[in-house]
């Protein structure tokens, strides 16, 4: 059974909440300050910038994210809706275990997956030395589009998986019924009923796949495909050109926005709803195809959750026994915690005004502030940390090549995450409840700290914690702004990787399989405990 | 502060309030005044304002117009906004609104400083609702009626000096609702509170309010003792709102009206058309008196009955009886107005 707690959507509260806008108007231009600013840059560099932007090797850049992006996405829709529809809706067998561990690829930083993939099916990768006995001489090439390809959708189709799965749980199968009773088949149910009910979900995950390809750094970087990501840091480390690492970061903004722009346009004009009774669906009989279908699970979790966990084993036990040293390690995971720690608890911060402002005084000033702070959800790591090196070089050089950049940072970046949870917390308390305190002799900041927050407080663990896991796997940001000496998890994986240290990478990423997956399996399980 | 009013004005006073809500006029130059120690019903039908009027008592809301003034002491309006938690006005929420974090001891304390007498003050207004030995116990663990309790001993923690109730019985059960009320009511009384009670239920407005107040589309249209508002409601809603009529046309004529059941003596107050409201109870049936009428349904509530007769006209009225097994649908009997009549002039 689901517990359906009160939503309380609408207030009135008397007193103007100055305090409050002040402080949600801080946090929505800090959030607009690093694409405001690399625009003004661009803006600034004037001639510069022209050669970049006539430059054809900008146009075809831009066409190869695209296509990367158009192809990952579509390969997550591949895979992630007939997974979706296995596991919900047919008698597949291990069906509930499909379900957990079909999600867990998620957890798999993509240079990560990335370096595993190198490691695994690389040039004198393990595949390699499995097949030389067999005479095998050369593989497929792993380096360029095709292998970007792959990792990326490999590793980021539970995108698409969860939210079809969601559509698929909450369709109602007396529509697919009613289809039947008209004469159409399984088949032509599905095309002509369920498949458009389930395009507002597809659409909201193909919109987060193809964003995180385009804005994805590590994968691209270490399988070699020049997508905007890569170019723009080759251009930013080779120092004499910063224009055009400005030019492109922007560029790839403005790609961002397009993407998210074709949500809209992508999810259709019609409103889809069911009307009565909800029954349970009944499942379709799989038959002989029920091997098959186990078969096409087994290879995915194989490939997305199998590979990588053993990979990353056979390096670890192959670098102990070679006595690798894994001090570093130690510093690299303190070093992580606190700067994701730190990032968490400022995000869960920031959010607060932003949902207090939004949930209690809604108006369009307030829903603009909260616009404006989700926007970081389509900023693409590396613009924002591009951004904010330039700005602190110029105006705030005292920032500049300190933790509290690269914060900041993370905090634009993952805001969005804590906003939420923030905010459906805050739905869930009535505004009566606050009254009720005002009218006791409490005044606004008293009736916060005494009634809202004690109420509050677990969504606001849990927003902590998403921003927490997220960023900590994050890489370009955290390349660009970490104070010199400052080595994470994330950049010890990826220089180790770059240089093909496979034993080195090993241990870090393991760690960030287990403190990510942990977490994730946790709530999956529960998901489906509440259900 | 003083609980007694200055200068020999009312109490509470509330002077032509306004509130609109993105152009919906949810108060309309309301007014209203109270002295000390009286309990006054709001009363009117869901979505007239009764509850935006209190929240601009309280001061939860802010009005465009009008003022708020309590014991001498002007509290909203002329440029003054004295915030909530300086009113010291306690306030009993629709859905009572407690805190679902604290146990019932905290919720009930929550307003008082903290100190040796907190504790002894909390068992005593747990005493004074009747729910000693539940202090532990969450919000969620009491019943609607123990709720409604918690929320009335925390707005008496505070020792306010004006008690606002919104719809405070509407959520519980109709067994318990008359229990509660009285027992509601005697705690009030004995403390000698001021306090003003909402409710859509007429009933209630009548037997729990020493004064009431009927509130139609955002104007409080009429306020008064119970009886008084109920025998000469000022307008033709409020005798609608407040129990059940029957309207007649009819004319002035010579030292009284005329209608459809005869003549009807009073002082002129209109000229021309106008309208006569009867209560049903100041109808009488009889064989034999009156003008003819036939009976078309009789519903039965035990204590007393309702019956529907037709008049020549066609025009159906209602005529309450004692219960009587002697009437039935069909039967053909005399009318004849038995008690006091309200004139309304038509507007033309």
């Amino acid at each position: 059974m689901s517990i359906l707690a009160p939503v309380w959507i609408r207030d009135r509260t008397a007193q103007s909440p100055l305090v409050l806008f002040l402080l949600a108007s801080v946090v929505a231009a800090a959030t607009i300050l690093a694409p405001a600013y690399l625009l003004i840059r661009v803006a600034d560099a004037g001639d510069a910038t022209w050669d970049v932007l006539m430059a054809s090797a900008t146009w075809e850049a831009m066409l190869r994210t695209a296509l990367l992006s158009a192809a990952v996405t579509a390969g997550c829709i591949a895979l992630g809706l007939p997974l979706a529809w296995l596991t919900v809706r047919t008698d597949l067998p291990l069906r509930g275990m499909w379900a957990v561990l079909l999600v867990l690829p998620l957890v798999v930083p993509s240079y990560v997956g990335a370096f595993i993939f190198v490691a695994a099916l690389g040039p004198r990768g393990m595949l390699q030395d499995l097949l030389e006995p067999l005479g095998v001489e050369t593989l497929p090439e792993i380096y360029g589009f095709k292998g970007a390809w792959l990792a990326l959708t490999l590793f980021s189709y539970p995108y698409v998986l969860l939210p079809v799965r969601a559509a698929l749980k909450g369709l109602d199968p007396a529509q697919e019924e009613a289809a039947k009773g008209l004469g159409q088949g399984a088949f032509a149910t599905f095309l002509r009923v369920s498949l458009p009910q389930l395009r507002p979900a597809l659409a909201a995950g193909g919109i987060l796949a193809a964003l995180y390809t385009l804005s994805d750094f590590g994968a691209v970087s270490i399988l070699r495909f020049d997508s905007l990501t890569r170019i723009i840091y080759i251009h930013y480390t080779s120092a004499f050109d910063r224009t055009s690492a400005a030019t492109l970061g922007l560029l790839l903004v403005v790609l961002a926005l397009v993407i998210v722009s074709l949500e809209g346009v992508s999810r259709g004009r019609s409103l889809y709803y069911s009307q009565g009774q909800m029954r349970r669906s009944r499942r379709v009989a799989l038959g002989v195809w029920r091997w098959p279908a186990f078969a096409f699970c087994l290879l995915v979790v194989g490939a997305g959750v199998g590979l990588p966990v053993s990979v990353v084993l056979f390096w670890l036990v192959r670098g102990v026994m070679a006595d690798e040293t894994l001090s570093f390690v130690r510093e690299a995971t303190v070093n992580s915690v606190y700067a994701s720690g730190l990032a968490a608890v400022v995000a869960v911060c920031a959010s607060i005004p932003v949902a207090m402002l939004s949930v209690r005084h809604a108006g369009p000033l307030s829903s603009l502030l909260e616009r404006i702070s989700y926007s970081g959800f389509a900023l693409p790591a590396i613009s924002i940390a591009l951004a904010l090196v330039f700005f602190a070089a110029n105006y705030t050089p005292f920032v500049y090549q300190t933790l509290s950049l690269l914060i900041f940072a993370y905090v634009i970046r993952f805001l969005p995450q804590a906003l939420g949870a923030c905010r459906t917390s805050l739905l869930q308390v009535n505004p009566r409840v606050e009254e009720a305190a005002r009218g006791l002799g409490f005044g606004p900041a008293q009736v916060f700290a005494r009634v809202t927050v004690p109420q509050i407080l677990p969504g606001l663990s849990a927003g902590a914690i998403l921003v927490f896991l997220t960023a900590i796997k994050e890489l370009p940001a955290t390349l660009l702004l970490s104070p010199i000496g400052f080595d994470t998890l994330a950049t010890e994986i990826w220089s180790a990787s770059a240089e093909g240290f496979f034993a080195r990478a090993a241990l870090p990423s393991l760690i960030l399989l287990a403190v990510s997956g942990i977490p994730m399996a946790l709530l999956v399980l529960r998901e489906r405990e509440v259900r | 502060m003083s609980t007694h009013s200055i200068g020999g004005g009312p109490f509470l006073a509330c002077e032509k309030l306004s509130k609109r809500f993105n152009g919906t006029t949810a108060v309309n130059d309301a007014s209203l005044s109270l002295n000390p120690g009286q309990i006054l019903a709001l009363v009117g039908p869901s979505g007239c304002g009764k509850t935006t009027f209190l929240r601009l008592i309280a001061g939860f809301d802010q009005p465009e117009a009008g003022t708020v003034s309590l014991g001498g002491r002007l509290l909203t309006g002329k440029g003054t906004f004295v915030p909530p938690e300086k009113r010291r006005i306690g306030m009993v929420f629709q859905d009572y609104a407690l805190f679902p974090h604290l146990n019932v001891a905290a919720n009930i304390g929550f307003g008082l400083s903290r100190g040796i007498d907190r504790k002894a003050r909390v068992s005593e207004l747990l005493s004074l609702v009747g729910l000693t030995g539940l202090e532990k116990r969450m919000i969620d663990e009491l019943s609607g009626g123990q709720q409604q309790r918690v929320a009335l001993a925390r707005a008496l923690a505070a020792a306010p000096v004006l008690l606002l109730l919104d719809e405070p019985f509407s959520n519980l059960d109709p067994n318990m609702r008359a229990q509660v009320r009285a027992e509601v009511r005697q705690i009030i009384t004995t403390l000698g509170i001021t306090a003003i009670f909402v409710t859509h239920d007429q009933e209630e407005a009548l037997s729990l309010g020493e004064e009431i107040a009927v509130m139609l589309a955002g104007r409080i249209v009429q306020q008064g003792k119970p009886d008084d508002v109920y025998l000469h409601p000022a307008h033709r809603a409020v005798a609608e709102f407040l129990g059940d009529a029957n309207f007649l046309p009819g004319r002035s004529c010579e030292g009284g009206f005329e209608c459809e059941l005869g003549r009807v003596s009073a002082a002129a107050v209109a000229e021309g058309a106008i309208e006569l409201m009867v209560r049903p109870e100041n109808l009488g049936l009889s064989q034999g008196y009156g003008r003819p009428v036939e009976v078309m349904a009789c519903d039965y509530y035990g204590h007393d009955c309702m019956v529907t007769v037709r008049l020549a006209s066609g025009r159906l009225v209602k005529v309450r009886t004692h219960p009587r097994a002697d009437i039935s649908p069909g039967d053909r009997l005399q009318i004849e107005i038995t008690g006091g009549v309200v004139v309304f002039p038509v507007a033309d």
